[in-house]
């Protein structure tokens, strides 16, 4: 019983270190809240996978109760700007830069501007 | 005790600065009304906000300022306003919203006569959703509750590899287990069916405990378990998942989705899996593991109409396992062997029109399904036959508003089944019409369902059950329910315990087949608050259930016999389990769960503990989901206490001395990493290696009086690490 005791403790570390791996070590992560166009849960699955995959970012996340997005980025590898850009070419506006027009017209119906209205 | 009852009291006097409700969103397009994700819903005066999930469900502060102004929108639907008062504290919302297809005109006049607020479940149930299915790489139904702690899941003996479910500590044959609400794995497939319905078929699975509706038949005596599988409109355009495990098991599923013109779907969905690896670790020369294969394939239909909805759809499964001594090939030879075959073929067909009034319609299920298993068990064989078809035509409708519904309908069963074994036989033929009726009222605080059923059955009679399930909202955070009702069913006793077949012990009949009855009173108690934060929940339930004739398994009148009785004296079980949910961290997720069971009935001429069902268990379940949503990590932790063991003689001459199990600690964890449309698996069960020593009792001599592979509590095999890949791609929706 006592292997088995501490076997699982052994387990349960691995399982918190790795869950706890790749926080915050210098200050070239930076996390910014930015104001996007986004209004349903599709947009935010659209936005979130383009995003959660584009290198320098570690994490974004959407809610578009408030249309905040909120993300973690590498400073050294890419620049709020370029973050910004990526969502307009999705789609999105993204604080004062405009949403591509040819991408909008390829988002689904309810993330159309005023797509949530009736 | 004591600390428990502090703990509640505590949790009772919690005082919040806010209040806060939850609710349900449906959508309606007048004819049927589903769950709306991530529809927004949003108080005008304090701001706040919230999002529907998968199952349509959100949760919203209440500010202190009331009334306050609730708007929920969602694409596709007109927007709904909702004045929230006070009162509204307690319970929670119930809101249809209505399909912009649909005229104004009509919108305003359903809304009128349907009262679209109304409050939540009166059953207490359990939901697995996807998002917990995928916690578990499951294979197949009976590792789909790995994760839940009302289910067990049982290995019923050491060479068949046939798993068993237990709610209450009660064998999975009390339970009703439904595919969308037609009654499903039973008869021949109480042993072996919980093999046929692959993991990747299932969307979510519902668990009611104690006894369900009376709309789905009288046998739901301990619990009820519905399978939700995937549907064709919304399932993945292409969605294929290997799987590969330590032992050689190896697996390969594919479904596909997609429509057919306007107003039919279909979707396809193929399983195969093989085991051809021997594994004797234990070294015994049995057959760790059963060797085979299973294929399966289900096809099914959607129509939408105008007036009218349709579902159809057919399922094919093979089994073909062998297990026992190594050297047992599939053939007869001199080594001991066992076989089994199991092969179903099913169709299922429903209909639902929408009548004129709104919220009024029709809907009727049909079934029919062919069976047939083939077993051996050393020199001792089992064949099964079983043909059924099952009929149930329900109406459903309101009185004035939807704040009075109620259901009637009539139902028919035919059921031709064969068992024998050895030179026993058990044949029967049934025909069961039966006509049922339930009134649901769902008030403020209090919401009731009171139903009844009256059934013919060809042999055994009438047959009443009546149940009630009553729900009251203590405060804006406590939901206190409680259930009571009558079941029954009439019991195989052969394919119900064909795993006892593995023993020498000689099968003693019963003297005739009678129906089981049994009575099921309890109540849940659920406490919802906030934990650093987070929402967290608290919830105690406590079942007992009462039988009558009872078709007991004695194995304590004799060491080298099995005795079948139709009991006569008192059998009942008592279940008590609380489970405690907290989120910690954001994303950290934390399940303890821990059940007592008092499951006792005359065996031997005493009433005592039934063997195998430990009195204690405990259950811990850890998850954590990275913030980009790349990584899952999941650990489960399941302790089980020491049970009853039958005793058993032994190759001296002597008896079994040590008849309790020991407790045994079992080890899930699974890490998921996500990829666009790819995710990659790797995983472990029973990581603490916890095997039982000895599994089978006098291995060496199989043909032998006394040996015996049913003395099973604990896992025959040591750690398994699997592997595997889920690969899927969306259909294209109708608003893109």
């Amino acid at each position: 019983m006592n292997k088995v005791l501490k076997m699982s403790f052994q387990l349960l570390l691995i399982f918190m270190v790795s869950t706890s791996y790749g926080q915050d070590k210098k200050s070239k992560w930076q996390e910014t809240v930015i104001h996007t166009s986004v209004e349903c849960q599709q947009c935010k699955d659209r936005l979130e996978g383009v995003l959660n995959y584009t290198k320098g970012i570690k994490y974004a996340e959407v809610n578009y109760v408030t249309q905040e997005l909120t993300v973690k980025y590498n400073t050294k590898k890419i620049s709020l700007d370029e973050i910004r850009q990526i969502i307009a070419d999705t789609g999105y506006d993204a604080d004062d830069i405009k949403a591509d027009e040819a991408a909008v017209e390829k988002l689904p119906a309810c993330c159309k501007p005023g797509g949530m209205k009736h | 005790m004591k600390y428990i009852l502090n703990v509640l009291a505590l949790l009772c006097c919690f005082q919040y600065a806010q209040a806060q409700v939850n609710g349900v969103v449906y959508g309606s397009d007048k004819k049927q009304k589903e769950t709306v994700v991530g529809a927004k819903v949003r108080l005008l005066n304090s701001g706040d906000g919230a999002i529907t999930g998968e199952d349509g469900t959100f949760e919203i502060i209440l500010p202190r300022e009331l009334p306050d102004t609730m708007v929920i929108s969602a694409f596709g639907y007109y927007n709904d306003t909702v004045v929230v008062t006070k009162a509204d504290r307690f319970g929670a919302f119930e809101i249809v919203l209505f399909s912009d297809q649909l005229l104004p005109e009509v919108v305003v006049a359903v809304k009128r006569e349907t009262h679209a607020i109304s409050r939540l479940k009166v059953l207490h149930v359990e939901q697995i959703n996807s998002g917990e299915l995928r916690k578990a790489a499951c294979c197949n139904l009976s590792e789909s509750f790995e994760t839940n702690a009302s289910v067990d899941v049982n290995i019923t003996d050491a060479v068949s590899g046939a798993k068993k479910i237990q709610m209450m500590g009660l064998d999975g044959v009390y339970t009703q287990i439904q595919f969308e609400n037609i009654p499903y794995l039973r008869g021949l497939e109480s042993s072996f069916g919980l093999n046929s319905i692959p993991g990747t078929w299932i969307e979510s699975i519902q668990i009611t405990k104690g006894t369900g509706n009376v709309v789905n038949g009288y046998e739901s005596m301990a619990g009820l378990v519905n399978l939700e599988l995937k549907k064709p409109e919304e399932m993945e355009r292409l969605y294929l998942n290997g799987y590969v495990n330590r032992f050689g098991r190896s697996e390969l599923n594919f479904n596909s989705g997609f429509k057919l013109g306007e107003k039919w779907s279909s979707g396809w969905f193929a399983h195969a899996s093989v085991n051809p690896v021997v594994v004797d670790e234990n070294r015994d020369g049995f057959r760790d593991l059963t060797n085979g294969s299973n294929f399966a394939v289900f096809n099914r239909y959607h129509y939408e109409g105008e007036k009218m909805e349709a579902q159809l759809g057919f399922n094919a499964y093979l089994e073909d396992k062998i297990g026992g001594q190594v050297g047992f090939n599939g053939e007869p030879n001199q080594f001991y062997g066992v076989s089994t075959t199991s092969k179903h073929i099913d169709a299922f067909a429903k209909t639902g029109f929408f009548l004129e009034k709104p919220l009024h319609s029709i809907g009727v299920v049909y079934n029919v399904k062919y069976q047939q298993v083939d077993a051996l068990f050393g020199n001792r064989s089992f064949t099964g036959e079983e043909k059924r078809a099952y009929v149930n035509a329900i109406y459903d409708g309101i009185f004035g508003t939807s704040t009075h519904k109620y259901k009637f309908g009539v139902s028919g069963v035919y059921s031709d089944i064969k068992q024998s074994v050895d030179s026993l036989n058990d044949d029967r033929l049934e025909i069961v019409p039966g006509v049922f009726g339930e009134y649901t009222y769902t008030g403020a605080r209090l919401s009731a369902v009171v139903g009844a059923r009256a059934d013919y059955h060809s042999i055994f009679k009438e047959q009443f059950s009546p149940r009630v399930h009553l729900k009251y909202a203590l405060t804006e955070f406590t939901d206190l329910r409680v259930t009571g009702g009558k079941g029954w069913r009439v019991p195989n006793y052969m394919i119900d315990n064909i795993s006892l077949l593995a023993t020498s012990r000689s099968w003693i009949a019963p003297d005739s087949v009678r129906p089981e009855v049994s009575w099921n009173v309890g109540g849940s108690f659920v406490q919802r608050f906030k934990f650093l934060k987070n929402n967290a929940s608290l919830a105690i339930d406590f079942y007992h259930t009462n039988f009558e004739n009872q078709l007991v398994v004695d194995r304590d009148v004799d060491p080298n016999q099995i005795v079948f009785t139709n009991l006569q004296h008192k059998s009942y079980s008592n279940s008590l389990q609380t489970e405690l949910s907290l989120e910690p961290l954001d994303r950290f997720e934390v399940r303890l769960a821990y059940k007592w069971l008092d499951v006792k009935s005359e065996f031997g001429g005493e009433i005592q503990q039934k063997v195998m069902i430990p009195t204690h268990r405990g259950f811990v379940n850890l998850a954590y989901q990275s913030r980009n949503k790349r990584w899952d990590y999941d650990i489960t932790c399941s302790v089980f206490g020491s049970a009853r063991l039958p005793i058993n003689q032994l190759s001296s001459g002597g008896f079994t001395e040590v008849n309790q199990s020991e407790v045994y600690p079992i080890l899930h964890a699974q890490i998921t990493h996500t990829y666009k449309v790819w995710e990659f698996y790797i995983g472990g069960e029973n990581l603490l290696n916890y095997t039982q020593d000895n599994p089978i009792i006098d291995a060496q001599n199989p043909f032998n009086s006394t040996f015996d592979a049913t003395r099973v509590w604990a896992p025959v095999v040591g750690a398994n690490v699997y592997a595997g890949f889920r690969l899927s791609l969306k259909q294209k929706q109708n608003h893109e």
